[in-house]
């Protein structure tokens, strides 16, 4: 198990800045996520630890070991395409041998890890198969395995799931977590999607415009985004403009169009200014609506249109500013018909005020 | 499609070929299995095998095909992956003209060659002006060595047809593939020679099969080197031997036969694994900037291959323009004239119009059966539909010569085709023969075009009440409208080069193309060579701007059409 | 979008120029008559002629003529084309008549051995079907057939395919030995029968490259045949492949029959035996030589113009060709100082002189205007075409042809003066070399059946062999192994081989083919592996 550093890592396109002035660090052992919007750089930043894009400035670190001007093939990581980039010439017991014959082992030990690679995402009867003749999920695998049977020091996963169907996306997922914590390895996972993010990260980054917009651990992220764009990015939220009214110790009160919130300051290097302006942001879930005024936190308003999804209600929640989005869990909708007036109260914790 | 209309097009094709292909070829090649009684025997087809002669001719031509391929994989790989990986000055330009070499105008090429090859030529006199040739030693360098002549010879002629495939077949590639074959530690001729090269295989095969069965049938070259021993000039001296002469017809069928037994395996052993990409590449592929040291290095070697192609052209050119050219490296004195008696012959402006006359409609007929087979091939399963393909390839291997007796022969008064009399009036036979003997090229141009244009785009269009011919119309056709358009301007200028059946074919002078008025100028003693250089210089100046002019504006498309 | 304007330019361009330098005058447009002659004549030829005869037919009769040219390429495929446009007409004249097209038909009707009884209701089917085609009209729309050796000519006349023109009897002042003998030196001029008539006389000679044979050492001025053997021209012989063209394979029975000649000399051969061992000799010498040249040879070219054109540029050193064809590249590359590299001679009392004729084809459906060209062609206005420098009175007006009239008168000496070559005359050469039918005539077809198996079909043995015995110089059991030419001797080409040929039998005669062709490539190879052992 390794770590990987990156510092001050800058990559450039022309004069497209593809990653400006990048730092972080990921621990031994860790499943890692980049994440953010198509074009943030992330997909540059893992070409970079694979060797495949050298940076105009900054260094990559495994361990204490720079390897920023190490050509790909002497890195010894596992990467996993997001067209999986599995040759279609050769068999799938072929594709995945490929990487050990490049280790000059002997023949019967290739056969012998190919087999328990193989076994670990459970293709083995896929062996001699051609990959044309493969599923989607089936491929995945192969390509993982691929990844996997030169036991990498890292594994680097560019987007793996992301031409799979939904249900095998699930699956896949909790797959590629229980093979990375089986084998120890480092990995860092690419990928848009924040659900995938979410079930498996032990941490991630969110990238926003070749920089890092936050790192942390998923509930760190969701729940204490540092700024609009990460709290954007992750999960749905409802943003209310405001000034800062008063400042306690990690807490401010805040005048919005509809009503005044108390809320948590998340980042502890910034405190507002009274009179400043700043952005709330609420979780539509955070919400609890109830038939009268309870206490603080609380706007009136009406129900607008529902969608119903079974577990979970999505309301339109119409008051004197913009709509805001409400989720109710085991909901009731027949009781909360369009029109019917109501009061939408938060807690403190959940109201998140960020820098304009 | 609907499958009555499939199969009419495919009869209708069907008795196409019969007509104008399998019916004049079996005309003229039952002379081949007939005896002095008007008996069938197969004692002709098996002397071949035991005349060792023949035998000899056929093994020569085996050689040339099998050599000449391989050399012009070795000349075509590097610059195709140049070209596909990076950027150097002159690209474009330089990517246009290593086409060139395909139009060489007939009969004129061999003044080229041997005015810069021969005793006397520019060679010599300028290693002798060097100092490192005697004067009174000169080297015969078409005499010397002509086996290897005739191999450089062909594939500096025939590269352009293999790079045209590589270039596609790489573009093709996911950069990803070569990648993953990097992050597992495999890198430089390793990674080409494990992954690149057999993902690029069936692109690589494909033109191999033609430029084998291109060189493996090739006369000119020959000639030009007076080597007789090949099947080829077998044939072409059998042919025209006074009396008739059984053999040559014989070794037509065999030679016929070797190329469809060479096609059929081609298809047999790579048909199948043509590797279907499975996603879009996720990084950005393309070529990038190399250091200027590099982009100089790809820009000679690109130079050097497009110079030694050229250099028949080149001699082409400067005998154009020579006043006389003996023993020095460049003419003695230049003029124009020899232009304004070619442009001005009465034969030649006549025959411009005659050219593009029977090359257009032949050009248009090709289009019509191009877009009906490739639809028949690729869009339907009709048995038999392999049959037409392979039938479709077959124009490849023919004689020109075999090809145009047989329209002679089934044109005569009282046969069922005696309408189509060329001394009556050559246009219908010669637009026939043109198409028939480019058809290949326009059926690959379509096929490809249609394999790489989803058949769901049509099921939409029919989805939406659109009837299935006008789908053709308004969905297929402008959707492969560039391989259309590539594919019938090569159809064209082949058809403005073709040599065989204009010479046989035309008889009367108002009826010439432009390539018997080269050979009748050609024929000319004195100023013939250079009247005949001069219009072969039109020539090659309106195929070439009509070449580089496709390759600017369809760039790696152009490659789709030399596939077997 | 600006990329494709600049190349529809500039193929706009490319095709605006010969527009712009279009001729003024042009031959192809429509007449009142027509005129259809099949022919191997060069464009400058055709120019001459047909500027000349459009003048001429418009004078004579007030109207005005076309001459549609059809031209399927050399002497060897207007053969083949003629015979089988006849083969397709009188296919479908027979079959219209409602007869049976047998392959015993097919294989008579223009096959002169078949011969004919005097009453007509003794033929058995071949008979009925020749006599037929002989009387017929049969048509394949051409009218006249000009250009090419009398040998063509001959076989067409037996075939049937030629007519009568009946300008013999018409023209009795030109047809007598003031101005057209019938035979010079053993060679027709005309056939007495009227089938075809001398137009203008080729010889055969060599041309050579003075720097080429400078460059090789060779010092003397090449005088004869033998010349070509010489074994410092090896592989820098250019040859006309005599299986090709007819005229070339005269050449090489020339070559032979200058052998037999200077054999009977020799000998005297006042008895049938000594005659008999002077021709077998003569025959061995002269084959024995055509075997040296060939292992010399470049390659045996089927067309020409080339050999010349080769020669003149050092692509070659020296080579065999038709007279005017040496002379015209000579003079085209004349330096302004008058001297040319290229010089043509004809061999003294090597080679004969033939006439170059035209004929009237079977069915002309425009007789009467072929007549009329038949007549101009041999009239001195039409004679004048063919030596007459350019510009001068009654001479071409844009090429000069340098062929020999056929026609005494031109030789006068008032001519001289307009003649492109007033040197030669060569009726005077005609006579140091006699043609002998009986010696080689029979077996002409048999003699290039021989030259192909030694020489052509195994040329690249043959100078392996030569190379070999160069380097060894010529060591004599090699040598003699080399040339032994016993299995083509004269006797065995008389019966053999010619038998062969004449079954008819195709197989029969390519096994002979592959037998004598196996046995000359053993020989080469025996001969190749005693030189190099030096013995």
């Amino acid at each position: 198990m390794i770590s990987i550093t990156i510092e001050n890592l800058v990559k450039k396109f022309g004069d497209n800045i593809a990653l400006n002035h990048l730092s972080l660090k990921i621990l031994p052992g860790e499943l890692f996520f980049l994440l953010g919007p198509s074009g943030c750089g992330k997909t540059t930043l893992l070409r970079n630890v694979a060797g495949f894009y050298t940076p105009e400035e900054g260094k990559v670190l495994f361990d204490q070991e720079d390897v920023t001007h190490l050509p790909p093939h002497q890195r010894h990581t596992g990467m996993v395409f997001q067209s999986y980039a599995l040759w279609p010439h050769m068999t799938v017991a072929k594709n995945v041998a490929f990487g050990l014959e490049q280790l000059k082992i002997s023949n019967a030990e290739i056969t012998a890890r190919v087999h328990e690679s193989l076994a670990s995402v459970r293709m083995e009867e896929y062996a001699s198969r051609k990959i044309a003749q493969l599923s989607g999920g089936q491929q995945q695998r192969v390509a993982l395995a691929r990844a996997l049977v030169i036991r990498p020091r890292v594994l680097l996963l560019d987007e793996p799931l992301s031409n799979l169907d939904a249900k095998l996306r699930l699956e896949m997922r909790t797959e590629i977590r229980r093979v990375c914590k089986e084998f120890k390895l480092t990995a860092i996972y690419v990928t848009h999607d924040q659900k995938e993010a979410l079930s498996i990260a032990d941490r991630m980054a969110i990238l926003h415009q070749g920089r890092v917009a936050q790192i942390g651990t998923p509930e760190e992220i969701y729940r204490n985004p540092h700024s609009c764009v990460v709290a954007d990015f992750i999960g749905e939220t409802n943003f209310l403009k405001g000034k800062v009214l008063s400042l306690n110790a990690n807490t401010a009160e805040v005048e919005t169009d509809c009503g005044r919130f108390e809320g948590i300051l998340p980042e502890p290097e910034w405190r507002p200014d009274a009179g400043e302006s700043v952005t709330l942001s609420i979780r539509p879930e955070a919400w609890r609506l109830h038939e009268e005024n309870t206490s603080i936190n609380t706007i009136q308003g009406e129900i607008g249109e529902t969608i119903y999804l079974g577990e979970v209600a999505q309301y339109q929640f119409l008051h004197k500013g913009s709509p805001l989005k409400i989720f109710e869990l085991n909901p009731r909708p027949s009781e909360r018909p369009p029109g019917r007036k109501l009061f939408a109260q938060v807690d403190r914790q959940d109201v998140v005020i960020l820098r304009q | 499609m609907s499958r009555a209309f499939s199969i009419f097009v495919f009869i209708l094709t069907g008795i196409f070929f019969a007509c104008f292909f399998a019916y004049p070829i079996a005309n003229t090649l039952q002379g081949a299995f007939l005896d002095s009684q008007g008996h069938f025997t197969i004692a002709f087809i098996a002397e071949v095998f035991r005349n060792p002669i023949y035998l000899e001719g056929l093994a020569n031509a085996l050689f040339f095909g099998v050599t000449s391929t391989l050399l012009s994989i070795a000349i075509a790989l590097p610059l195709a992956f140049i070209a596909d990986r990076y950027l150097f000055t002159g690209k474009k330009l330089l990517t246009a003209l290593l086409l060139i070499p395909m139009i060489l105008p007939p009969f004129v090429g061999a003044i080229g060659v041997k005015q810069i090859l021969g005793e006397q030529g520019s060679l010599n006199a300028l290693l002798i002006t060097l100092g490192w040739m005697n004067s009174q030693h000169l080297t015969d360098w078409l005499g010397a060595n002509r086996s290897l002549g005739i191999i450089i010879m062909n594939a500096l002629h025939l590269y352009p047809i293999l790079y045209l495939n590589i270039v596609a077949a790489l573009a093709n590639i996911d950069p990803a593939m070569e990648e993953a074959a990097e992050n597992l530690g495999c890198t430089g001729l390793r990674k080409f020679y494990r992954i690149t090269l057999p993902l690029i295989m069936p692109g690589l095969f494909a033109g191999g099969t033609i430029v084998f069965i291109w060189a493996f049938t090739e006369l000119g070259v020959p000639l030009m080197f007076d080597f007789t021993r090949v099947t080829s000039v077998q044939i072409f001296y059998g042919i025209k031997d006074i009396g008739a002469n059984p053999f040559p017809y014989a070794l037509v069928v065999v030679m016929l036969t070797t190329t469809v037994l060479f096609y059929a395996l081609s298809k047999v052993t790579f048909g199948r694994s043509s590797h279907a990409m499975m996603a879009k590449a996720t990084s950005q592929g393309g070529p990038r900037a190399i250091n200027p040291l590099g982009s100089a290095l790809c820009t000679l070697l690109f130079c050097a291959v497009v110079f030694l192609a050229m250099l028949p052209h080149l001699g082409v050119i400067l005998v154009s323009f020579s006043k006389d050219w003996y023993a020095t490296i460049l003419p003695h004195g230049w003029t124009f004239d020899h232009f304004k008696v070619a442009l001005g012959h009465n034969l030649t402006l006549p025959s411009i119009q005659n050219s593009l006359k029977y090359a257009g409609l032949a050009t248009i007929v090709d289009v019509i059966l191009g877009i009906a087979i490739a639809y028949v091939i690729t869009r339907t399963r009709l048995i038999g539909r392999e049959l037409l393909d392979a039938m479709a390839m077959l124009p490849l291997a023919v004689p020109g010569l075999v090809l145009a007796f047989g329209y002679l022969a089934m044109t005569q008064p009282g046969k069922f085709f005696s309408f189509m009399n060329p001394t009556i009036d050559p246009l219908m036979i010669l637009v026939i023969a043109y198409s028939i003997r480019r058809l290949p090229y326009m059926v690959r141009a379509a096929v490809a075009g249609l394999q790489q244009t989803s058949v769901t785009l049509e099921e939409a269009a029919q989805n939406l009440g659109c009837p299935p011919f006008k789908t053709l119309r308004k969905i297929t056709i402008p959707l492969i409208s560039a391989n259309l358009l590539a594919g019938g301007l090569l159809a064209f200028s082949f058809a403005m080069l073709e040599v065989s059946d204009s010479l046989i074919l035309a008889q009367k002078q108002q009826d010439f193309p432009i390539t018997k008025a080269i050979f009748e100028l050609y024929q000319l003693l004195g100023e013939g060579r250079y009247i005949a250089c001069a219009l072969g210089v039109w020539a090659m100046a309106f195929l070439g701007v009509t070449m580089i002019g496709v390759s600017l504006l369809l760039g790696k498309k152009l490659g789709a059409i030399f596939r077997a | 979008m600006r990329r494709a304007i600049i190349v529809i330019l500039a193929l706009a361009v490319i095709i605006a120029v010969p527009f712009i330098l279009k001729p003024k005058q042009n031959f192809l447009t429509k007449a009142d008559d027509t005129l259809v002659i099949i022919s191997p004549h060069n464009e400058a030829i055709r120019y001459e002629f047909t500027r000349a005869f459009t003048e001429y037919y418009k004078n004579k009769t007030g109207r005005t003529i076309r001459i549609d040219w059809r031209l399927p390429g050399g002497a060897s495929e207007i053969a083949r084309y003629l015979t089988s446009e006849y083969y397709a007409a009188f296919q479908n004249a027979w079959q219209t008549s409602g007869r049976q097209w047998t392959f015993e038909v097919q294989s008579s009707f223009d096959n002169s051995s078949v011969t004919l009884p005097k009453d007509a209701a003794l033929d058995n089917t071949a008979q009925s079907a020749r006599r037929a085609f002989l009387a017929s009209d049969v048509s394949i729309g051409i009218d006249l057939f000009f250009g090419g050796g009398t040998y063509d000519f001959i076989q067409q006349a037996k075939a049937g395919r030629l007519v009568d023109c009946g300008l013999i009897s018409k023209l009795p002042s030109i047809f007598n030995d003031n101005s057209i003998p019938q035979m010079v030196s053993g060679g027709a001029f005309y056939d007495p029968q009227g089938r075809w008539l001398g137009t203008c006389l080729a010889s055969f000679g060599i041309c050579y490259n003075t720097d080429s044979l400078k460059r090789l050492g060779i010092d003397t001025i090449p005088a004869a045949w033998s010349d070509l053997a010489n074994p410092r021209l090896a592989h820098q012989v250019a040859l006309a492949d005599p299986t090709k063209s007819g005229s070339a394979a005269k050449t090489f029975e020339m070559i032979i029959q200058q052998q037999i000649q200077e054999q009977v000399s020799k000998s005297g051969a006042s008895t049938d035996a000594a005659k008999k061992e002077s021709l077998a000799k003569g025959w061995l010498l002269g084959m024995q030589l055509i075997q040296r040249i060939s292992a010399n040879a470049r390659y045996f070219t089927d067309g020409a113009p080339r050999v010349p054109m080769d020669v003149s540029q050092g692509d070659a050193a020296i080579g065999m060709c038709i007279d005017f064809y040496g002379r015209f590249q000579s003079e085209t590359i004349k330096l302004s100082d008058g001297t040319s590299r290229l010089h043509y001679f004809t061999p003294a009392g090597g080679s004969s002189v033939d006439a170059d004729p035209i004929g009237l084809l079977r069915g002309a459906p425009n007789s009467e205007a072929a007549k009329l060209f038949l007549e101009f062609v041999l009239s001195l206005e039409g004679q004048k075409l063919w030596n007459f420098k350019v510009g001068t009175p009654g001479g071409p007006t844009h090429y000069a042809l340098r062929r020999l009239p056929i026609r005494k008168e031109l030789y006068l000496p008032e001519f001289t003066q307009y003649r492109s070559d007033p040197d030669v005359d060569p009726y005077a050469e005609a006579k140091l070399f006699t043609y002998h039918e009986g010696w080689t005539g029979p077996i002409f077809r048999a003699m290039t059946f021989v030259i192909r198996v030694m020489c052509l079909d195994t040329n690249d043995e043959l100078q392996n062999a030569w190379h070999a015995l160069i380097a060894a110089n010529f060591p004599p059991l090699a040598m003699a192994r080399f040339s032994d030419l016993s299995a083509v001797d004269y006797a065995t080409t008389f019966t053999t081989i010619r038998d062969a040929l004449r079954s008819g039998d195709r197989i029969k005669e390519i096994q002979l083919a592959k037998t004598l062709g196996d046995h000359f490539r053993t020989q080469y190879r025996e001969a190749t592996e005693l030189a190099k052992e030096g013995k």
